[in-house]
């Protein structure tokens, strides 16, 4: 049973806070950038301060639909330009909402 | 239109420089003994300075041809059927290493800069790459400071073509100073900078002749109009400039893939084994065959990309496609050829081994293949729309391209962003895109040749065939990526090559 997994496994099943799913978020694109996560600021542009280019954004987006086991669709990742705006997206997939 | 009588038109201009070049490749170029001494000789540089080579793509205003890209696509393909070195030497000069200084240099600096270039007195070159940053260019660690109305530069750049000869060094160069910890620019650096220095030529296995160096950057200064274009835009920059390059290397492989296909034309039909002609064998004759097809196609992709990149727009995917299809198709007619040549192949006196040689390292430079087919397949995934494209009006082509966008539809909506993570997933999809565009362009190209039809169609069966088999194997993705992890993980242990732990 696919449902199987969820019942057992408590990391699947915890419903990780805000400021959690900020944190992580922070931390997989610091280690994709090769930078230190305290000089990460939720309002940077992923392109103009942050110097990611189209392919390192998958790259960030992908490990984060990995980190929170969560489907994004790429329709829905046109037009994100800031990291607050994707720690939106992640947070309202993560919640469960669209 | 009130033409002057005596203005020459394009063709004839073109017409022109193609029987210069080939003057100047009669009574120049000895591509042996060239590759043997190990460099270009100054005389040959000034010769090719001579007939103009160095002026192809410098603006008109500014002393040189201004031809489009196909045009100087052309010349480096002519040059590139005879000697690769120097047809290196004159395409990185068209492309990357002045492609961004026509652009979005100052008119100070261009006016400066851009008729010494097209003269030939000073050749330019090109340094992105670094010892430790190749495919991954957002690592360089060149950087670049805002010093008074300046800029001081350290780092050092690996691979520099015509890097020990060159007058003007564009480099793309970290400037966490001028927009950003992570912003990018392009700089040129004259070679007379103080601080600029370049190290011993490289020993390669093929274009032998072409100059290849480290060129070191200790504590120089530029003033700040030798920035290109906006501060920060350096990454834009350079992907501009290499997809400008990649069409100008992919026309050099039609070049070198002409001649290899030329020398067994002449070979298969004067050797003879068994009381006949080795052509006159079915094996052979489908190996020439597809030697002709593909060089057929490579031709059509080419020029598309060529055309594409003349109109504007972004050239990123046709561009990339280009490099890869033209790169690997001149290596597989090149070994074909050798094959054919039997020993005398492997030997010297035909040339064959070395154009196999020399045509290596296409899929290598100007971004490795394999990274370029992961990343057109990733592009694939996250295309707002695939381009729309009419049917061809042929059934079999139709078909295969429909399975394609049909595929690609599937993945996406399967596996959203994460797919293109996915290189065994985005790179099948890219060889079937590539496969897709090049039988595209020949089709396209056959509807205004009549007399190429039989090519093309043949060309168009081989390039579906091929296609579809990159798409049936999607089906196994899931369990080559299991058995690639699992065998990797044996084979990168110690105990794997009998090194003991
Ligand atoms: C003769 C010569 C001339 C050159 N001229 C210039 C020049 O004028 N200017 C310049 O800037 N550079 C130049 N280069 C450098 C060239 O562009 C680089 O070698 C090339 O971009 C690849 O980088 P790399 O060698 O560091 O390979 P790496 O980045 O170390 O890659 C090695 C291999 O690893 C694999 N690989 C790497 N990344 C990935 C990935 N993401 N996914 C899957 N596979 C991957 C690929 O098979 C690749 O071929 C030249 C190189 C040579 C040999």
């Amino acid at each position: 049973m696919t449902t199987h997994a969820l019942l057992v496994d408590p990391v699947a099943r915890a419903v990780p806070s805000d400021d959690e799913i900020r944190a992580r978020a922070v931390q997989l694109l610091a280690t994709i950038l090769e930078r230190d996560p305290a000089t990460v600021q939720q309002a940077h542009s992923l392109r103009a301060d942050l110097g990611m280019d189209s392919l390192s954004a998958l790259e960030f987006l992908s490990s984060l639909s990995h980190e929170f086991n969560i489907d994004l669709e790429v329709e829905e990742t046109y037009g994100l330009t800031t990291l607050n705006e994707v720690v939106a997206l992640v947070t309202q997939r993560v919640r469960g909402s669209r | 239109m009130n033409v002057a009588a005596d203005a020459p038109t394009d063709g004839e201009v073109m017409g022109l420089l193609i029987e210069e070049t080939r003057r100047f490749l009669a009574r120049e170029v000895d591509p042996a003994a060239i590759e043997a001494s190990g460099r270009i000789p100054d005389r040959v540089v000034a010769a090719a300075a001579s007939a103009g080579l160095f002026a192809l793509t410098i603006p008109e205003s500014h002393g040189g041809l201004g031809l489009p890209l196909r045009s100087a696509g052309t010349i480096v393909a002519e040059l590139a059927r005879v000697d690769r070195s120097v047809a290196t030497m004159v395409g990185l000069h068209a492309g990357l290493g002045t492609r961004s200084l026509v652009v979005h240099g100052s008119e100070a600096r261009r006016a400066r800069w851009l008729p010494a270039l097209a003269e030939g007195e000073r050749v330019g070159a090109f340094g992105a790459t670094e010892a430790g940053e190749g495919s991954d260019l957002q690592a360089i660690r060149t950087i670049a400071r805002p010093e008074g109305s300046g800029l001081r530069i350290d780092g050092e750049k690996s691979y520099v073509t015509n890097g020990g000869f060159a007058g003007l060094y564009t480099l793309l160069v970290r400037t966490p100073g001028l927009g950003g910890e992570r912003s990018f620019s392009m700089v040129c650096v004259p070679r007379e900078t103080p601080g600029l220095s370049v190290g011993p030529e490289e020993d390669k296995l093929g274009i032998r002749a072409s100059s290849t160096v480290t060129v070191r950057l200790d504590d120089v200064y530029v003033p700040s109009d030798h920035l290109l274009g906006a501060p920060g835009a350096g990454m834009d920059l350079a992907h501009e400039a290499l997809g400008w390059g990649r069409v100008v290397m992919a026309t050099g492989c039609t070049g070198t893939a002409r001649y290899a296909l030329d020398a067994t034309l002449a070979h298969v039909t004067a050797r003879r084994q068994f009381h006949r002609p080795i052509g006159d064998f079915d094996a052979a004759r489908l190996q020439v065959s597809t030697m002709a097809a593909t060089l057929f196609a490579m031709e059509s992709l080419a020029d598309r990309a060529a055309s594409a990149a003349e109109a504007g727009g972004d050239l990123t995917g046709l561009s990339a496609a280009a490099k890869v299809f033209c790169s690997e198709g001149a290596f597989a007619i090149c070994d074909a050829a050798l094959q054919l040549h039997g020993a005398m192949g492997f030997l010297e006196q035909t040339g064959v081994a070395r154009a196999l040689r020399d045509c290596r390292i296409t899929r290598i430079f100007e971004g490795a293949n394999d990274v370029l087919l992961v990343h057109l397949g990733a592009g694939l995934l996250v295309a707002r729309a695939r381009p729309e494209t009419p049917t061809s009006g042929h059934p079999a082509f139709d078909e295969f391209d429909h399975r394609l966008a049909r595929l690609v539809a599937e993945n996406r909506a399967e596996f959203g962003v994460r797919g293109t993570q996915r290189q065994l997933l985005t790179s099948r999809l890219a060889r079937a895109e590539v496969c897709a565009l090049a039988a595209r362009a020949s089709l396209d190209r056959a509807a205004t040749e009549p007399e190429s039809a039989e090519l093309a169609a043949f060309a168009v069966e081989q390039l579906t065939r091929e296609g579809h088999r990159q798409l049936d194997a999607l089906r196994f993705i899931q369990e080559d990526e299991r058995a690639a992890a699992a065998l990797s993980k044996r084979a990168y242990s110690p105990w794997a090559s009998g090194r003991s732990a």
